[in-house]
């Protein structure tokens, strides 16, 4: 279940999704998103920066780098910058091996996740 | 109501042992029991009761009955002490009325059966008389077993299996269930011209298999020499099998079922044409791995033989060349592979190489069959030994719309790379598997088009010596085009977030190579065991700790030559 958490004083909205990133479980996840993002607006946040939480994430597919790649425009369009937390070394390399790490603000953490 | 004693009746010659200190007790039980016809030796302590064994023999001796209190030692340690000199003898302890702790343990350590004392006459008799039996029994499975041990050494005599090790280019790992088991193997030199490899399972585990196996095999030995061709072979032992003995074995009375049946493979290497014929009635169809990693299942198998009068015994030929293998296994061996949830080419390879006695044990846990591997080597190259090569791990076809098993599919990559290389880098590892799969999604979504009947083949492979893992994936459906593997799968560009095909992006930086051929069904990727790419960031202190987001160092990028293949990086 993704959870959503939005700090004023940073201008952030954190959302923490709970695990992989795969082909069989982005559907699921991308609908979660969908609705947090929509209770956001609803709640009148804004925000400039959309922050993932990817720490409990093993492993990152390209269904997965699709749905941060959406993530991405949509911050774009706001004029806001999406950060991602990451704690597994070979998560983190699939953002580098993609390049995908210029276009967002990565980071390679410890595994305890950040919004909870 | 007349009810049956299935108990034995006692003769006079059974020899009993009683232990006991107290004598009243003892000379109770011992009139009891020799009314009864039994010889009986008393004793007054398990000192007593040792010497008395020493001096008669455990064998000569059909029961004990000891007490469990005395002074000195207890009757737990005559019986441990029975257990470990003769554990067919049935011993019986005598406890005080409601020691459920004791009669537990008794038990547990192997104890026949208990009685309380005060002693019921009656329940004595009985209970003696099912102990004397019971050692009847395990004295007489104890015959049979050595028996058995004895047809499973001539067998193995028989099937050559110590000089069949002594080939240079045949490895074979051999595990019959039992004693003696239902599976043969035999080599038939044919001098310079090549030899015949046959691997044959009868049905069944028992001698009877033991015994059908040995006569095939004598046939197949006496025929070759009369210069019988292996169809005229399998022919007459399938109409020997179907006419004579299935017919005959079931005592003149119609019977339901198959009595026997023989699954039967046989390679011909014919050095000379540089070819291969594989004759499978019946067998696991056989896995040839090439030079370069490509695996494939050899020819479709024919019914086994003892099924049907009319059955087909047509080979399936193919070129060789230098360095090819072909491994071969029967069904145990996929029946262990599926209880232990690894692919059947993970556990052919493992067995095949296993050296360590635990491993090999826990390989074989709870063996359902007769297990047999072997691997072939069909044209050796001089300068490198058996072991050289790739070694297959993964040949599975997977449909073109099995995309939502896709998870099923990579825990199952995961399980055969742990295996093969329990110490394989995290990083490498990951790459393997995130390659793979982007790997086998685009075949299934993009080659098949998610169709059912189209489907994808998939081969992992590991080459010991290079230190390199090869995946092969292969669609039958229409491919990659060119320009899509060119142009879909650049990794993304500073500041833009242009369309890109992610998975392509991934196949084609994750691996040390990747390389398309066949008009883009044929993805060919290595992955070196010890590859810098895998090298693992450094990890940044947690949040709380001042750190705040920075972008992340420079990676760099595999420096891979081009080559004019198809979609060569």
């Amino acid at each position: 279940m993704v959870t959503s958490k939005f700090s004023p004083k940073e201008q952030t909205l954190h959302l923490n999704l709970p695990s992989d990133l795969r082909s069989t479980t982005v559907e699921p996840t991308s609908r979660e998103i969908q609705q947090a993002l929509e209770a956001s607006a609803k709640r009148g946040e804004t925000w400039g920066f959309l922050h993932l939480d990817l720490t409990e994430a093993k492993m990152i597919d390209s269904a997965g780098l699709n749905l941060i790649v959406s993530l991405i425009r949509l911050s774009n369009q706001r004029k806001a910058r999406v950060r991602i937390s990451v704690s597994n070394p070979h998560v983190h390399r699939t953002f580098t091996f993609t390049r995908l790490d210029r276009q967002v603000d990565l980071q390679l953490l410890e595994a305890t996740p950040l919004t909870r | 109501m007349i009810t049956r004693d299935t108990t034995p009746a006692p003769t006079a010659r059974k020899t009993l042992l009683a232990v006991d200190d107290d004598l009243v007790s003892l000379r109770l039980v011992e009139s009891v029991l020799k009314r009864e016809g039994y010889n009986v030796l008393g004793c007054r302590s398990v000192a007593e009761a040792i010497a008395c064994l020493d001096r008669n023999g455990t064998s000569e001796i059909e029961c004990v009955v000891t007490d469990y209190r005395m002074p000195d030692r207890d009757g737990l340690d005559l019986l441990r002490h029975i257990q470990q000199r003769d554990p067919t003898l049935a011993t019986i302890i005598l406890t005080g009325e409601g020691d459920k702790e004791l009669v537990t343990k008794s038990l547990r350590e192997g104890a026949a059966d208990f009685l309380d004392k005060p002693l019921n006459i009656q329940l004595l008799r009985s209970v003696v008389s099912k102990g004397i039996a019971e050692t009847v029994e395990r004295r007489r499975l104890e015959t049979s077993d050595t028996a058995a041990e004895k047809v499973g050494q001539t067998q193995s005599q028989l099937l050559g299996l110590s000089a069949l090790r002594e080939v240079p280019h045949i490895k074979i790992c051999y595990e019959p269930q039992y004693q003696a088991g239902g599976d043969f193997l035999g080599h038939y030199d044919r001098g310079p011209k090549g030899y015949c490899f046959l691997a044959a399972d009868v049905s069944g585990h028992d001698l009877r298999a033991a015994y059908l196996s040995a006569f095939f095999q004598g046939m197949v030995r006496g025929m070759f020499e009369k210069q019988a061709s292996l169809q005229e072979i399998m022919r007459f032992f399938n109409r020997f099998l179907v006419r004579d003995w299935n017919a005959n074995t079931a005592s003149g009375t119609q019977s339901l079922g198959l009595e026997a049946s023989i699954a039967v493979c046989a390679i011909t290497v014919d050095r000379t044409r540089g070819q291969i014929a594989v004759l499978n009635q019946g067998f696991p169809t056989p896995l040839l791995v090439r030079a370069n990693g490509e695996a494939s299942w050899l020819g479709e198998a024919n019914p086994p033989l003892g099924w049907f009068e009319e059955c087909n015994h047509e080979d399936f030929t193919t070129n060789i060349n230098p360095g090819d293998q072909l491994y071969l296994w029967s069904d145990g061996l996929e029946d262990q592979a599926l209880a232990l949830q690894i692919p059947c080419p993970t556990l052919a390879v493992k067995l095949l190489n296993v050296t360590s006695t635990p491993e090999k044990r826990r390989l074989l846990d709870s063996q359902r069959d007769d297990v047999l591997v072997a691997k072939l080597d069909l044209k050796p190259i001089p300068s490198q030994p058996l072991s050289s090569g790739f070694e297959p791990l993964i040949a599975q076809e997977y449909r073109g719309s099995d995309i939502p098993r896709i998870d099923d599919h990579q825990a199952l990559w995961e399980k055969a790379l742990l295996e093969a290389v329990p110490q394989i880098d995290e990083g490498v590892c990951y790459n393997v598997l995130l390659a793979l799969r982007e790997a086998v999604l685009n075949a299934m979504q993009h080659g098949c088009l998610g169709n059912e009947s189209e489907t994808c083949e998939v081969r992992l492979l590991h080459h010991p010596g290079a230190g390199l893992i090869r995946a092969w994936v292969r669609d039958s459906g229409v491919g990659l085009s060119k320009d899509l593997i060119e142009e879909g799968g650049k990794p993304f560009s500073d500041n833009e977030t242009m369309e890109r095909h992610c998975g392509l992006v991934l196949i084609k930086t994750l691996p040390d190579s990747a390389d398309w051929t066949e008009n883009g069904t044929l993805l060919r990727m290595d992955f070196l065991l010890h590859s810098k790419t895998s090298s693992t960031p450094t990890i940044l202190s947690h949040p709380g700790s001042n750190s705040h987001f920075s972008p992340t160092a420079s990676t760099t990028f595999l420096n891979l030559t081009p080559s004019d293949s198809y979609g060569h990086l």
